[in-house]
């Protein structure tokens, strides 16, 4: 008789065991979260013999429990409205345990919260409620509900604990699945923006006769709030903006791409009705009144507008809260380009800027900048700082080209070569010839053939990765 | 970075601590939000313990000062290092927000 219990109790286990083999199979089968849940329900029932079964998942921002999947026609309403927390109703308990659960009897258990029997029309008689665990971390909880035939003993404890586990480990290969998944959509996508910014910036450098340009910008994190553009507003005049988008990321490059359209479009517009000295001033005013009124989260833009006439051999500009560009001249002297009065644009509208000019000398030498240059991090934090730039440029090459390559080289030893903290963008600008002698512009068609170069892609020299 | 809170009479203030960057600035706008949705109309933050802001950080005064400004309230910075004074300068910053050395001093001028 006893020797019959035993074999019996032994087959038992010889079952529970192929069982938790043949479920680990199934449930190792998809990496989908819902379909394995939805599964693990399925097993749970079919395996444990019973009515019905339970899935919660343990919210990590809340500390609540969760039901992922429900039960019948009114599940997604069960899943709204029931959310255990620590301590509450049996799955609660367990929970907070963190140790299997049997309820033979729910109205004998003060625990049992019968708020979802009210709600289901479902009766809940027994209950065995299990913890399921993933790298030793409380992930959720399992209910096996009304055994069909024989009540719940220490084997089906056992049994449905080393299930939950199972489930466990599979519910958090799903979720890490997931989580690559997301990972590589959003790096898809930042890969997109960073070829729509690419293609914002200029891709050319302008063609003014005594004038040599070079430019680079480096992204921080894939996308860029820097900017910078050359207008052509006349063959002797040509606008330059740099500018820095507080922020980084997608707000702040959703930001840069607005401010470049809508300063390309007032600049134009200036440059037909307003007269110089007012033609910089009046355009960074529009701008400033456009970006306060669109202003959202204090996003704000610090830019600087230069204009060089080549012809009358100035330099114009307005300084709108941007780090001052470094003139350097022949003699090696630095100058900054600052203005008094620059507030940053977008904070307050009605701001009347000014614009301040300075004589341009054959041989000078010409540094844009936005502050993810100086800021830009090496050895225990140190920055690079404004004094090592300013020695750079005094000892620097004397060419645009070169003193802009040098600059990108410095910076990419400086930081170690790892990438930047804050976007990075540099534009140098060399004087050569003052006053020349203007042919008639060349048109847009045959232009290609006089550009002085394309603008190198951001950057041979200063790739971090 | 840390920040806390504490109550001088009507004043709010507001003490940060470490670096204000991108990525945590978004905690000290939530502060902030929180303080605008109250109707805080006298708001003191001190940057005395600040190492570093960035733009994020600065974007975040500015939403706050706009904000107050939008029904009446007044904020005022106090405690900016040197290296923190430079950041404001360098955007020009220093004319907008009302900036004081020392707590008392910016108290009695609310």
């Amino acid at each position: 008789m006893k020797e019959k219990r035993e074999l019996k109790s032994l087959k038992k286990r010889l079952d529970n065991l192929s069982s938790i083999i043949k479920v680990n199979e199934i449930i190792n089968s998809t990496l989908n979260l819902k379909e394995l849940l939805a599964t693990i329900m399925e097993i749970s029932q079919e395996v444990m013999g019973v009515e019905a079964a339970s899935l919660m998942l343990k919210d990590e921002k809340t500390k609540e429990l969760v039901y992922e999947v429900a039960l019948g026609e009114k599940g997604e309403a069960i899943k709204e409205r029931f959310k255990l927390k620590k301590g509450q109703g049996i799955a609660g308990w367990v929970a907070e345990k963190e140790s299997p659960l049997l309820v033979p009897d729910v109205r004998e258990d003060p625990r049992f919260d019968n708020r979802i029997d009210q709600a289901t029309g479902f009766k809940t008689k027994s209950i065995l409620a299990v913890p399921m665990k993933a790298k030793g971390k409380l992930i959720g909880v399992l209910e096996a509900i009304n055994p069909l035939k024989e009540p719940f003993g220490a084997e089906e404890i056992e049994l449905f604990t080393t299930f939950a586990n199972q489930a466990g480990i599979a519910i958090e290969n799903a979720r890490l699945h997931q989580f690559l998944l997301d990972k590589q959509r959003v790096e898809e996508e930042l890969r997109i923006a960073r070829l729509i910014q690419k293609n914002i910036l200029p891709k050319k450098y302008p063609i003014v006769e005594g004038a040599e340009f070079w430019a680079r910008n480096i992204p921080a994190e894939g996308i860029s709030g820097d900017f910078y553009d050359f207008i052509e507003l006349s063959p002797e005049q040509i606008g330059i903006v740099i500018g820095d988008i507080c922020g980084k990321g997608i707000p702040a490059a959703l930001s840069m791409a607005k401010t470049i359209s809508d300063f390309r479009l007032v600049a134009f517009l200036h440059n037909r009705v307003a007269p110089l000295p007012k033609k910089l001033s009046r355009t960074v005013t529009a701008m400033n009144n456009i970006l306060t009124e669109g202003s959202t989260l204090g996003l704000f833009v610090t830019l600087v507008y230069l204009l060089l006439d080549i012809k009358k051999g100035t330099l114009t500009y307005v300084n709108a809260g941007h780090p001052a560009p470094l003139l350097r001249r022949r003699s090696g002297k630095i100058e900054l380009l600052e203005s008094k009065k620059g507030l940053p644009l977008g904070i307050f509208s009605g701001f009347s800027f000014e614009e301040e000019e300075i004589k341009l000398k054959e041989g000078d030498l010409l540094l844009l900048y936005t502050d993810g240059l100086v800021e830009a991090k090496g050895k225990e934090g140190r920055r690079f700082s404004t004094e090592r730039l300013y020695k750079l440029v005094k000892e620097g090459p004397e060419d645009a080209a070169g003193l802009g390559k040098r600059i990108a080289q410095k910076i990419k030893l400086f930081s170690l070569g790892k990438p930047p903290s804050d976007d990075l963008t540099v534009v140098t600008i060399k004087i050569d010839k003052l006053h020349p002698h203007l042919s008639p512009p060349p048109s847009r068609q045959d232009s290609g053939g006089q550009v002085r170069g394309r603008i190198e892609e951001g950057g041979n020299l200063l790739k971090f990765q | 970075m840390q920040i806390k809170e504490r109550s001088q009479k009507d004043v709010v203030i507001v003490d940060l601590t470490g670096e204000v960057d991108f990525y945590n600035s978004s905690k000290v706008r939530e502060r902030f939000i929180n303080l605008v949705k109250q109707k805080r109309k006298a708001i003191l933050i001190n940057l005395g313990e600040v190492t570093y802001i960035d733009s994020s950080g600065l974007a975040t005064l500015i939403e706050l000062m706009q904000k107050l400004n939008g029904y009446g309230g007044k904020l005022k910075l106090i405690g900016l290092n040197q290296s923190v004074r430079n950041i404001f300068e360098v955007s020009k910053l220093t004319e907008i927000f009302s900036i004081y050395q020392e707590e008392q001093e910016a108290l009695k001028a609310f």
